[in-house]
């Protein structure tokens, strides 16, 4: 089997990791370093996460604005269940993850039944999602959690670094979902439904079920990035995750997969989220002002959308 | 920050909650009676807006007044508030409360509410021009960062300071009230009080944006610490920034060398100083700011007069450690008058 | 209500067909019959009912009233997957591939095939090797020219790309292969490519529905031709005999196919 060269799509964004580090580190010479690369690694572990779900959803021509909001409902119940119900942990996890799951399923019957378009869809469950964390956390975070709920953000040692089990997680869930995508009926077929929806319902695919399976999947992956945020701060935060759903399709977008659905790559999504977490770190041991990491992160997504659009240009007949 | 999507989601969350506490004006006939006065928090989540609305709804019970209340989507949303000023004085109020989230694109939403006779006062945050309102009631962010800054001079003693401040976001007038003043309580040159740019003397080694959000500053302080892991003070632009800031010292391993201040005075906030994580705070008063707005509100719509000026509703510093020469108060104190849980 | 249909030898038959949709009335009991390794060209003019009878033979829709026989035997097809399981292959007209996705990948599509063992049924992981093998062996057999099964169809040429829609139809139809309008979209040269295939899948043994507005093409390949005309069918002409201008004539209606010569209507297998 030869091994196949990744096609511009996905290694454009590699290439610009790959420019960005050598970047940083002449300009830091505490860039490159175990330590700080492992830091790096985890401040992304939380997008990284939604971002695998967002994929998922984009890969189908939809995209799922509410990732964020619905993780810190996911967060607030997970962690008041175990701090002030007392529930054991794993009960209370489930609980958290089974709540995300279920805005997953919302947002997948109203787009795979309904036939809503997902944009708007997940704009409302955004806002109910915001809601209800609001008024369920009474705008407290709450702490004093049990030591078990925050195992991931444990660290083991590896040549010299610290690493965070919950990275190791955030990358566990990504060869999983490459090789699910890669080598099962059912991720080509997410593949298939995003590039020609019609094609796939006249060949015999089971369409809604498709679309339905990818948003609950992601519903499970907010709760999971739920638990990590937990064990990254010690706290359930109920302002966390408003960022965290644009930063996710960002990261997805960056990463090289259409937001027209049927192409892109998993791996790319990581590379999304790592670019933005290494422009975030570098440019604060440089010393430059946040504003241009916004900047930056603009003119990345153009960049990465146009290439994208070239690339493909290129390839059609 | 996305301008679109914060404009869409401000519109709709304060129409959604207009909605809301209009219906509820509506189904009660007996009150139909009561003169309205409305208040605008800058958001919906932040405890400090939401402690502000239960002093406002106490004091409206207590003066015999209907309170109508909207926020912004989000820190920053200027749009959402405009919308909740038009649609409360369409339903009725003669006096609106408002802590702007945009200093000047709020000005004239006000000024077209003023020219209608409309009461107008802000509360915690100035428009600019300040004089675009009846009346400010609000605590001075700038002499709160001098507060706090002014402690840790004096914690610091002899040692040389080497700063990393976890600030809002760029160009957010209290981020910059807060650091700057901050800066000037330290003894280093710092902008005036009516800039919105972050000053940054050398000893600054790092800065980096929260957001006010905990995980953000989390991230914010473990960056700041690679860079120059010798950072000896930090300054935070709010209570849980600073829970992130103390969770990255904690993971170097650095938290017990390096002191930490805030801003704002919540209970939360008031429990890490009584635990150590948080050396000292500056502990406003949202409740006092509500209740003065809402009782000067209902004086002017039972006689007619308009309160004027600035009314300071008072900053106090809170630690666990007195420092010599500065002012402050215990823990004790700050935790009764916090706002937040209690418990 | 079964009748044994193997005598006469059809392989899709339909007899009464009815369908309306409130005032309009689609079908209007047509007939329908194809018989072994055969083309089998329909053609009609617009609101003949060409589409509806065709949806109807390929289970895409149900009609009101009628009966339908596969192979002697009466089907009823609630949708296209009960007709794709009994072994009639539609092209549509859009072609229905992921543009994004390989030949090999589209070939296959809706149909993966697993690998063997522990593999295929724990991690359910897909057989990549044998369908690369299968497509490329189902493209050789009818002779279609194109590089490599991993190329994205969309990097085809449109006949190429109408050349792998055909070829799936055929590697997975049993016994009728539909076609809707095939050439439509197509230059000279590729049309020639497709119509050439046509005959290749005929010659593997399959029998061929072709729907088609293009009167040469049509005449160029079928072996007979169906005249729908007001819901109903209206002739089986035999192009051999009869010319191109009648044909359209009775299509239109202009001719009635009673004043054509007996040696242009094709001998109908049953009365």
């Amino acid at each position: 089997m030869r091994l196949r060269v990744p096609r511009p799509a996905t290694l454009g964004p590699l290439l610009a990791l790959a420019v960005a580090c050598g970047f940083f580190a002449t300009q830091s010479d505490r860039f490159w370093t175990g330590d700080n690369l492992s830091l790096v690694l985890q401040q992304v572990m939380v997008v990284g996460v939604l971002a695998i779900g967002q994929t998922l959803i984009i890969l189908t021509a939809g995209v799922d604005l509410s990732c964020g909001t619905i993780m810190a409902l996911g967060g607030i119940v997970m962690t008041k269940f175990a701090a002030e119900l007392g529930l054991p942990v794993p009960a209370a996890i489930a609980a958290g993850i089974g709540v995300t799951t279920l805005f997953g399923a919302v947002n997948g019957l109203l787009v795979s039944r309904i036939n809503l378009p997902p944009f708007i869809v997940t704009l409302g469950t955004l806002n109910i999602a915001f809601a209800l964390t609001q008024l369920y956390s009474h705008a407290q975070t709450i702490t004093d959690l049990p030591g078990a709920m925050t195992s991931l953000g444990g660290t083991f040692h590896l040549g010299g670094t610290s690493v965070v089990y919950g990275v190791v997680l955030m990358l566990g869930l990504y060869a999983f979902t490459w090789f699910a995508l890669r080598e099962t009926a059912a991720g080509r077929h997410v593949y298939a439904v995003g590039n020609n929806p019609e094609a796939s319902r006249l060949t015999g695919i089971a369409t809604r079920r498709v679309l339905f399976g990818v948003y609950v999947m992601a519903g499970v992956l907010y709760g999971v990035a739920a638990l990590l945020s937990v064990a990254r701060t010690g706290v359930g935060d109920p302002n966390t995750g408003q960022t965290e759903n644009l930063d996710a399709i960002t990261a997805v977008v960056i990463g090289g997969t259409s937001l027209f659905g049927g192409r892109g790559a998993i791996l790319g999504s990581l590379v999304g989220a790592l670019i933005v977490g290494v422009f975030r770190n570098g440019l604060t041991l440089m010393g430059v002002s946040s504003v241009y990491q916004i900047l930056i992160t603009g003119i990345l997504v153009i960049l990465a959308v146009g290439t994208d659009q070239l690339s493909r240009r290129g390839a059609v007949a | 920050m996305c301008p679109l999507q914060a404009g869409r989601q401000g519109v709709g969350a304060a129409r959604l909650t207009l909605i809301a506490a209009l219906a509820a004006a509506i189904a009660t006939p007996a009150r139909a009676q009561q003169p309205i006065i409305g208040l605008i928090t800058k958001t919906e989540s932040n405890p400090f807006f939401v402690k502000m609305k239960e002093g406002a709804l106490a004091a409206a019970q207590h003066d015999g007044v209907r309170l109508l209340t909207a926020a912004g989507a989000n820190d920053g949303d200027n749009t959402g508030q405009v919308t909740a000023m038009e649609n409360m004085i369409a339903a009725g109020a003669k006096v609106i409360l408002i802590t702007v989230n945009d200093s000047k694109a709020i000005v004239p939403a006000i000024r077209k509410a003023r020219a209608r006779g409309i009461l107008v006062i802000a509360l915690d945050s100035p428009p600019d021009p300040v004089d675009a309102v009846d009346a400010l009631f609000a605590t001075d962010n700038y002499e709160a960062g001098m507060l706090i800054g002014s402690y840790a001079k004096a914690m610091l003693g002899s040692r040389a300071p080497k700063i990393a401040t976890l600030d809002l976001f760029p160009g957010h007038p209290v981020g910059a009230q807060r650091h700057n003043g901050f800066l000037k309580g330290l003894g280093l040159p710092a902008p005036p009080k009516s800039s919105n740019e972050l000053g940054r003397p050398p000893q600054v080694v790092c800065m980096a944006d929260s957001y006010g959000n905990q995980s953000k500053g989390q991230a914010g302080m473990e960056n700041c610490l690679q860079k120059d892991p010798d950072i000896n003070l930090v300054y935070t632009i709010n209570e849980p920034t600073a829970a992130g800031a103390f969770k990255a010292l904690q993971s170097a391993g650095k938290e017990k060398g390096v002191i930490i201040v805030s801003v704002d005075g919540g209970c939360q906030g008031i429990r890490d100083i009584a635990s150590g994580a948080l050396a000292a705070t500056a502990q406003q008063y949202p409740l006092k700011m509500a209740a003065l707005g809402v009782d000067a509100g209902a004086a002017f719509l039972k006689t007619g007069k308009r309160p004027t000026g600035y009314i300071n509703t008072g900053v106090t510093l809170i630690a666990a450690k007195p420092a010599p020469g500065v002012d402050g108060k215990d823990v004790r104190t700050g935790m009764a008058l916090c706002f937040g849980k209690r418990d | 209500m079964k009748e044994s249909k193997s005598a006469n030898g059809t392989v899709l038959e339909a007899t009464n067909l009815v369908k309306r949709y409130g005032h309009v009335t689609a079908l209007d009991g047509a007939d329908f019959e194809l018989r072994p390794r055969e083309i089998l060209a329909v053609i009609g003019d617009n609101g003949a009912g060409k589409s509806t009878l065709i949806k109807a033979l390929a289970g895409a829709l149900v009609p009101d009233s009628g009966e339908i026989w596969l192979d002697a035997r009466r089907v009823h097809f609630k949708g296209p997957n009960d007709a794709r399981r009994a072994g009639i292959e539609t092209v549509f007209q859009d072609l229905a591939v992921a543009p994004a996705m390989s030949i090999a990948e589209n070939l296959f599509l809706g149909r993966e095939i697993r690998r063997a063992g522990l593999a295929g049924s724990v991690l359910r992981m897909l057989d990549k090797r044998r369908m690369m093998a299968e497509s490329a062996a189902h493209l050789a057999e009818l002779r279609i020219g194109v590089g490599s099964m991993t190329q994205p169809v969309e990097t085809l040429s449109g006949g190429q790309r109408q050349s792998v829609a055909v070829a799936r139809s055929a590697a997975f139809a049993r016994h009728v292969v539909i076609m809707d309008e095939p050439t439509a979209a197509l230059g000279v040269k590729e049309s020639g490519m497709v119509l050439e295939l046509i005959r290749a899948v005929r010659d593997r043994g399959l029998a061929v529905v072709l729907i088609s507005h293009n009167m040469p093409h049509v005449f160029e390949i079928a072996d007979r031709i169906h005249v729908q005309r007001l819901g109903k069918r209206v002739a089986v002409l035999n192009p051999r005999e009869v010319s191109m201008s009648d044909t359209v004539a009775v299509m239109t209606g202009a001719i009635r196919p009673e004043e054509l010569p007996t040696v242009a209507q094709s001998t109908p297998l049953r009365v």
